[in-house]
């Protein structure tokens, strides 16, 4: 059964994403949302629909895309090699006569699902909170972007890892500088970001353009094809770069 | 080297291992150490140089907008403020909350990773004496931070002035709550992030941790400012760490919230952000004295 | 596939682990030739050539020497800078193919610490891609003789215990050559003989072993090849026993302490076991050609001068010292 190797390369990176006690971190950072969105509603917020549908892009594109998915792909996306990178343990997975697409392709299944499994149910709750029901065209919309966020951010963390040791450090810096900040500054770096692309993604599923709060800056077709680029650049330089990685000696 | 216990089959002897009978530092001498290392290595003293990088320049951008406040007020006096002594670490709220996360684990999370905890403690020093004395060093480090700059501005605007003897007894008032706010900033930001770095012996992780709980409170903060039309939703904007110790600030300073300021309209009363303060200080050291209770390596 | 079958037909022989295509098995080689690792101006494996043969040959050098980057060239975790590295005339570098064949256990202790034994050896069966991963499991796990603790996580195993377990999951796919860093570090005793047994059996069936020590005694029970490494070179290879001689062969200094320095080194100088004698500052050196014949004639010497033995130093006998000399040959 070669479908076999996948699934337990996968199923050890899942205790290791999610494992032990980290699986607490990832519900409490599921709940800010359904928290916010509580709030909102018992505080008498206004049942206007044109009011929700506002609340709720500020909600998930200011918390959810801003924040929470970028950190949650990062401690994911990282630790799915680096974890075992740092323990002196990811030789054990080297030293087998697998392909090396196929290690890559299970970890970055792994850590992707380990970071919708981190928000997008906090997600999907808040919008149930908010508009009474799942059935809502702006849920559609977003929780597309947080899937396509979710695998995006899992594989740039995840060849990231592959490339330096400080694969965290670069990773906060990116996510608190660039879908911070400088990404809303300089119009012209909108099509690096990955937060753009989730926007876009939304205003697509969502099927209608949300007006003022949404306000993606780039057209959906070509974040289609940016996303896919993306993915194809990082999951490729993962796979070439676990080729030719040298197992250190004993730190 | 003369005694030797006969026993049956074998014999003990002393070769020479004095026992110690001279004085003792004891339990305060070891505190007091640990708390001056912990010192160096919030500031990266006594390492390689690529320790003392990060907090380095973190401290000079910490301070460096306080140099440049201080040399316009001497050029234009009290008309042109960017930067005036209740706002000042809001603004650079960035970058105390970067120091923080860099430096934090390093006193932490380190120990955990290296197993060095129980070296530590199987001396005279107690679980809550390592947790104090790490914590006393990064609030010192902070404080430093964060007083440093206060000075600068107090200087700049003593200096700047025309006559500075009266700029001076003018300005003395401020001293106090300057002492106290910078000291209310970097105990609440040390707590928070020694709290969150001892959770984890990975030290970028911690990082990680430190970082996205500030991203993620202070994005919650706005959002519930923002969105949330309600009488105590105000409240939840407490959540944001920065803004409970903002309030405190403003209380003391008895100045208004700036126009940009995420404090603007907020009105709750002083005591309200002083509470916020010690329950986020309650908090971290709940946490901590939960997660050093029991100690595995 | 076939190897099941006979997996299972050689179960039925009582004997674990043997294989039928040990034609196959024979045919193992790990070659390396000119094969140098640096690192910046660090050089950690410098101009390394041999061939290791069927049975157990024992890696021997002081920390540091580079034992564990030759390993880790063998094993195509690092790529050498020069020189070539085979496996079976592959290079073992970029070929992920080559790991059918070779099992490893690392020094590290570091294992998935929340797996249990069971699942860590059978996730490198299933990672084999062999096709009855739980089988080769149970064989790898009693192999080692963990079966009954097989069920607890690896992070409750004392350090003995991962070793053990480390070696069954390189043993899972029945590897042609197993390599082996460290392997005794944390063992006790009766554990470290259950493990020399255990690989001396495997080595009479035609695996290619090496394993790594800076451990003198250990090469003494089980290699019968050894290649010793000193600061990333080679400074001696072959049968074990030779080399040991070899090393036990080189003059022997000796400091003494006497009541007439100088009568006795006079008459020491006479006998045909003395090299050389040196007076310094109260003490008499004295480097002996024949370790054996010098200690029986120095007391004979001694008397006859009339002279009477304070103090008989013999020099550092460490394996540092015998290295450097082996590296000045």
């Amino acid at each position: 059964m070669s479908g076999s190797v996948e699934w337990t390369v996968a199923r050890v990176t899942w205790r290791l994403l999610l494992g032990r006690r980290r699986w607490i971190l990832a519900a409490v950072a599921s709940l800010l949302p359904v928290l916010v969105a509580w709030l909102f509603v018992t505080q008498g917020g206004d049942t206007n629909p044109v009011e929700k549908a506002n609340f709720f892009v500020v909600l998930m594109a200011t918390l959810v895309l801003t924040a929470l998915l970028p950190l949650a792909g990062l401690v994911h996306g990282t630790a799915a090699f680096g974890t075992e990178l740092d323990d002196g343990t990811l030789r054990y997975i080297l030293a087998k006569p697998v392909a090396r697409w196929r290690l890559v392709a299970a970890k970055l299944a792994t850590a992707a699902l380990a970071t919708v499994v981190t928000v997008l149910p906090g997600v999907v709750v808040a919008a149930v909170i908010v508009f009474g029901t799942p059935d809502n065209w702006l849920l559609r919309g977003f929780a597309a972007a947080v899937l396509v966020g979710s695998v995006l951010y899992a594989a740039i963390f995840l060849v990231l890892s592959l490339l330096t040791r400080r694969a965290l450090l670069i990773g906060l810096l990116y996510v608190i500088a660039w879908e911070g900040a400088l990404s809303r500054a300089f119009s012209g770096m909108r099509s690096l970001s990955v937060r753009e692309y989730a926007m876009a993604i939304a205003e697509a599923a969502a099927g209608a353009p949300v007006g003022g709060p949404l306000q993606a800056g780039l057209e959906s077709a070509t974040v289609v094809w940016l996303a896919v680029g993306m993915l194809t650049l990082a999951t490729a330089g993962a796979i070439a770069r676990l080729r030719v990685l040298e197992v250190a000696e004993e730190v | 080297m003369a005694t030797a216990a006969q026993g049956a089959a074998g014999t003990i002897y002393d070769i020479g291992y004095q026992h110690y009978d001279g004085q003792r530092l004891g339990r305060p001498y070891a505190i007091r150490s640990l708390f001056l290392h912990g010192i160096g290595v919030v500031f990266g003293v006594g390492r390689g140089p690529r320790a003392r990088l990060v907090p380095i320049i973190l401290t000079i951008i910490a301070v460096l907008p306080a140099v440049i406040q201080a040399a316009v007020t001497a050029y234009a006096g009290d008309a042109v403020e960017l930067f005036s002594y209740p706002t000042y670490f809001l603004q650079m709220s960035l970058i105390y909350v970067l120091f923080c996360a860099a430096q934090a684990p390093e006193l932490v999370s380190a120990d955990q990773r290296s197993r060095s905890l129980v070296l530590y403690l199987a001396r005279a020093l107690r679980r809550d004496d390592y947790v104090l004395a790490k914590l006393f060093a990064l609030t010192v480090g902070v404080f430093a931070l964060a007083l440093g700059a206060q000075l600068v501005l107090f200087t700049g605007r003593v200096l700047g002035s025309l006559n500075a003897w009266e700029a001076l007894r003018y300005e003395a008032p401020q001293l106090a709550p300057i002492f106290g706010v910078s000291a209310l900033v970097s105990l609440v930001l040390a707590a928070v992030s020694v709290a969150i770095a001892s959770l984890t012996p990975r030290r970028a992780l911690a990082t990680a941790g430190i970082v996205g709980f500030f991203i993620l409170s202070s994005a919650m903060a706005g959002i519930l400012r923002e969105a949330i039309e309600g009488s105590w939703d105000r409240w939840l904007t407490l959540l944001n760490p920065f803004i409970a110790v903002g309030g405190v600030s403003n209380w003391i300073f008895e100045a208004e919230p700036g126009l940009n300021s995420p404090l603007t309209n907020l009105d709750l009363p002083g005591l309200a952000y002083a509470g916020a303060c010690v329950a986020y200080i309650a908090v971290s050291m709940g946490i901590l004295w939960a997660r050093y209770r029991r100690i595995d390596a | 596939m076939s190897t099941a079958t006979e997996a299972r037909a050689a179960a039925a022989d009582g004997v674990p682990f043997a294989r039928s295509d040990t034609e196959e098995r024979h045919n193992a080689s790990v070659t390396l030739r000119h094969a140098s690792k640096w690192y910046g101006n660090v050089v950690a494996v410098n101009d390394i050539t041999f061939e290791l043969t069927p049975g157990v040959t024992g890696l021997l050098g002081p920390n540091g020497a580079g034992k564990t980057t030759l390993l880790h060239l063998m094993a195509g975790f690092l790529k050498p800078s020069s020189g070539t590295v085979e496996v079976d005339g592959q290079p073992s570098w970029k070929n992920p193919e080559v790991y059918r064949r070779i099992g490893i256990v690392p020094e590290r202790e570091d294992v998935y610490p929340f797996l249990t034994g069971r699942e860590f050896v059978r996730m490198n069966a299933v990672l084999q891609r062999l096709p009855d991963p739980d089988d080769a499991t149970e064989r790898a796990v009693a192999a080692v003789e963990l079966t009954r603790a097989a069920d607890r996580r690896i992070g409750t195993y004392s350090k003995g215990m991962r070793q053990r377990i480390k070696v069954a999951g390189a043993l899972a796919h029945d590897p042609a050559i197993l390599l082996l860093d460290e392997p005794f570090n944390g063992m006790d005793p009766k554990q470290r003989l259950h493990m020399i047994d255990l690989l001396r059996a495997d080595a009479e069936r035609g695996r290619v072993i090496v394993f790594s020590t800076h451990i003198l005694e250990e090469l003494h029970h089980l290699a019968e090849q050894v290649l010793v490494v000193v600061s990333g070179r080679l400074a001696a290879s072959g049968d074990f026993r030779e080399i040991r001689r070899l090393m036990t062969d080189r003059p022997h200094t000796f400091t003494l302490r006497s009541t007439g320095d100088r009568a006795l080194a006079a008459a020491l100088m006479a006998d045909d076991s003395v090299g050389a004698v040196e007076l310094t500052d109260g003490r008499l050196v004295v480097r002996a050609a024949d370790r054996g014949s010098f200690t029986v004639a120095l007391p004979r010497i001694a008397r006859d001068v009339g002279v009477g033995l304070r103090e008989l130093i013999p020099a550092d006998e460490s394996l540092e010292s015998v290295f450097s000399y082996l590296v000045e040959r």
